[in-house]
């Protein structure tokens, strides 16, 4: 009796998991949060001098930056405004954030109003084009010669 | 949404009936237009920049497969490779939760260490 009710349960958590995965609603508004949450404890206190945030495991492994490098520092010079600090810790995060503002944009619309905005980039040779830069980047910021180093945080 | 071959209820954003493996048809019979194929190029970047690059090399690969299915006309490997782009994507992110996880208990066990050993040295 108590494995037929153990059964139950987890049925129910399994049904309740996956209604939870497929509320778009629900999950909107847990990344907003979770965002919101992010911004104000990188606002409050900065990467690099805290041991609140992890170090990058890549970077602790190998001593090499990955694209993603400086993407903690960058945006808390971002939030107080210095936008050329910002640059300087990761340029190509800077530069995808009016793509992923874009994306954000349109899945709220899609969210919301069951329409999304037309999409920007459209032709696979665009998004080969953006893996490219991405590995690319990885491995320019990696090469202490002077005009790549401006790329590494 | 209803799968057209076992009548299973699909969620309104999947493309494919988990029960049966059917695809929904490219053009819905309810508006007449082809239906979105989503290729997750936003999250894979947001992947790839902001949390577990590695994986998310894999997530950009699938998400540079869609659009180009698409144009071919193959729907159905288009789907294939947007569905692969998403489980990706949630891969990197279990990844980054996994490797947080990992280093609270590591704080934790380093702490736990100091308060026994000073405990136990008396």
């Amino acid at each position: 009796m108590t494995g037929a009710m153990k059964e139950t349960a987890l049925q129910r958590l399994l049904v309740f998991t996956e209604k939870a995965v497929n509320n778009e609603k629900l999950k909107f508004f847990g990344f907003l949060a979770l965002s919101l949450l992010g911004a104000v404890v990188l606002y409050r206190f900065r990467p690099g001098g805290s041991i609140l945030y992890p170090p990058c495991p890549f970077h602790a492994l190998t001593g090499l930056y990955c694209p993603g490098c400086g993407t903690l520092r960058g945006l808390h010079a971002l939030l107080h405004g210095r936008l050329l600090v910002a640059l300087d810790y990761n340029p190509l995060m800077v530069l995808s954030l009016p793509f992923l503002g874009y994306a954000f944009l349109s899945h709220t619309l899609f969210v919301f109003r069951g329409k999304r905005l037309p999409r920007i980039i459209n032709h696979p040779r665009w998004i080969w084009l953006i893996l490219v830069i991405i590995i690319i980047y990885w491995i320019a910021r990696n090469v202490p010669v002077y005009p790549l180093t401006i790329l590494a945080p | 949404m209803e799968c057209p071959n076992c009548k299973a209820v699909i969620p309104k954003k999947d493309l494919k009936c988990k029960e049966c493996g059917t695809y929904l048809p490219w053009i819905d019979p309810e508006t007449g237009e082809k239906r979105y194929v989503p290729n997750y190029l936003a999250p894979s970047i947001l992947v790839t920049i902001f949390c577990c690059f590695l994986t998310g090399i894999i997530c950009l690969i699938y998400a540079t497969q869609v659009n180009g299915r698409l144009i071919a006309g193959e729907y159905e490997k288009a789907v294939q490779a947007s569905m692969n782009a998403r489980l990706w994507c949630w891969i990197s992110v279990g990844a980054a939760v996994a490797y947080l996880f990992v280093l609270v208990m590591m704080y934790g066990a380093f702490i736990l260490a100091i308060f026994a050993g000073g405990v136990l040295s008396q």
